[in-house]
């Protein structure tokens, strides 16, 4: 997908807590200097990771949500441009949407605001991810250093 | 099963190897010691533990890294040891004299891994965010700059040093979508060149340097497919050949050299592809059979150390291959012509670095 001309608010809701979720133009092309989900993603695909992040409770101590995209065959998929395979997604303020991007795998404090290279999950959501069986610990322990799994 | 396949059978039993773990704590890295013989293990609560090589701890573990994260690298000399994790780089300076106390400097910026250079620095991958080059001194400061690529669109996200020419120190980068990267830095460190090679539609994760005398800048790069790219001289610019084994099965992780031979590390296994570094260091690859040996496992990580002894990072321990057993049994294994494939790819680029961005860290 696809570059937005507008942030949209997808029209499903998250299965578990019936969460609201919107695809923002910062995160789909409008802003170089900002994480951008991968181009060949769907705007459904990306709203999966979020949902099964919700489905899942994969937060971190501040309430965060983070999810993967897994297929059968070639495992955990990269969802942004620059090799992340992580999504972060803030709490929402208010009655606002959800929004998320993809979260780099390694930290720079030069980077300013969350939504750059400055994520970096915490490594109890990726415990959580291998509790629930989205990880294999093989790949729980290549992300947590910083590679991808 | 007749008794000669049973004889073949049984000659392919595969290597032999011995378990290393670290009491208490899970492995995440495993490389060489940086000062004697003997390994360097992470783990992944922050920890590094030196061994001897058959893999009793001689120092205490301690904790490198503050964050606690996952070690991702070890490098050291004189009296230097680096460690880098997702969240940090830190450099440890040793006491010179018992009693004295170690000082440890922390650069909060996550690396891929560090390697010690030929000209005493530390260098590590950053990812997007280029390269940092860390400059150790005895002093209470430790001077550390970054090279970001191409205003930061290239992942530097492997390093191999090769050799250089006395005023250059020259290393050989995996840039992932952006190819193999070809880094040249001037002894003063002020002047940083990079050239790439675009390999488009190969997401290149490692590198390795296998050069000898004759051709000292041969190097092989490996994508996340398992395509094995074979540079006889990437100074030069020569085209790759390009090689796909039908055999691999899993994400490609690795690839390591030792005694002519490669090793890639997929998410499924450890494949030996036989004397193929030692070929591609020859005149003409030539035409004739290569062994492959496979070693099933799910291994998180690997790595050579001494030329000795192949160092497979398991989920809760190391396993440790001899390389020599490796090369005596490899013959045994099926051989069949190199997977040579064409592809339209391999024209090269200049790239800037944009600057050095100096700033030290109290120790």
């Amino acid at each position: 997908m696809p570059i937005l001309a507008m942030d949209e608010v997808h029209q499903e809701v998250t299965r578990r807590n019936g969460y609201r979720y919107q695809f923002t133009r910062k995160h789909h092309g409008a802003d170089p200097k900002a994480a951008q989900w991968l181009p060949s993603l769907s705007l459904a695909d990306e709203f999966s990771v979020f949902n099964l992040a919700d489905e899942h409770e994969l937060s971190d101590e501040d309430g965060r949500l983070y999810g993967i995209l897994r297929t059968p065959v070639e495992g955990v998929q990269f969802l942004g441009t620059r090799d992340e395979q992580v999504a972060e997604f803030p709490v929402a303020s208010g009655n606002e949407a959800w929004h998320g991007y993809p979260v780099y795998p390694l930290a720079n404090e030069q980077a300013t605001g969350r939504g750059g290279q400055a994520g970096r999950p915490a490594k109890a959501v990726f415990q959580k991810m291998e509790g629930v069986g989205l990880l294999s610990k093989q790949e729980r322990k290549r992300l947590m250093k910083g590679k991808y799994a | 099963m007749t008794p000669a396949n049973a004889k073949i059978a049984s000659e392919r039993v595969p290597p032999e190897h011995i378990s290393i773990r670290i009491e208490g704590s899970e492995i995440s890295w495993a490389g060489p010691h940086p000062f004697e013989d003997g390994f360097s293990l992470g783990s992944d609560d922050g920890m590094v533990a030196f061994t001897d090589e058959k893999g009793k701890i001689t120092d205490k573990p301690q904790v490198m890294a503050l964050s606690h994260e996952a070690i991702n690298g070890v490098a050291g000399f004189d009296n230097w040891v680096a460690a880098s994790t997702r969240q940090e780089v830190t450099v440890l300076t040793l006491p010179k004299r018992s009693g004295d106390k170690a000082a440890l400097a922390t650069f909060s910026q996550g690396a891929h891994g560090v390697l010690a250079s030929s000209s005493k620095q530390f260098v590590a991958p950053l990812g997007h965010a280029g390269l940092m080059m860390v400059n150790p001194s005895e002093g209470p400061q430790t001077s550390f700059c970054t090279y970001p690529f191409g205003d930061g669109s290239i992942n530097i996200y492997q390093v191999q040093e090769m050799p250089g020419n006395g005023t250059h120190n020259l290393f050989v980068a995996a840039c992932r979508s952006h190819g193999v990267g070809l880094i040249e830095l001037s002894s003063d460190k002020q002047a940083v060149e990079f050239d790439r090679c675009n390999l488009n539609g190969i997401d290149v994760v490692d590198v390795v340097p296998v050069g000898n005398a004759t051709y000292p800048h041969a190097v092989v790069a490996v994508g996340i497919g398992g395509e094995v790219m074979l540079f006889r001289d990437i100074v030069k610019h020569e085209d790759p050949i390009f090689l796909k084994y039908a055999q691999f099965v899993g994400k490609t992780y690795r690839i390591l050299s030792s005694w002519g031979h490669l090793f890639v590390l997929t998410s499924k296994a450890i494949y030996v592809l036989g004397n193929v570094a030692n070929r591609l260091t020859q005149p003409s690859l030539g035409d004739h059979d290569s062994p492959v040996m496979t070693l099933p496992m799910a291994a998180i990580d690997a790595n050579i150390c001494g030329n000795r002894w192949l160092l497979a990072v398991m989920q809760d321990e190391v396993h440790r291959y001899d390389i020599r057993q490796i090369h005596d049994k490899i013959a045994e294994f099926p051989a069949s012509p190199l997977p040579r494939i064409r592809l339209n790819s391999g024209d090269w680029n200049g790239a800037k670095a944009n600057f050095g961005l100096l700033l030290t860290a109290a120790g």
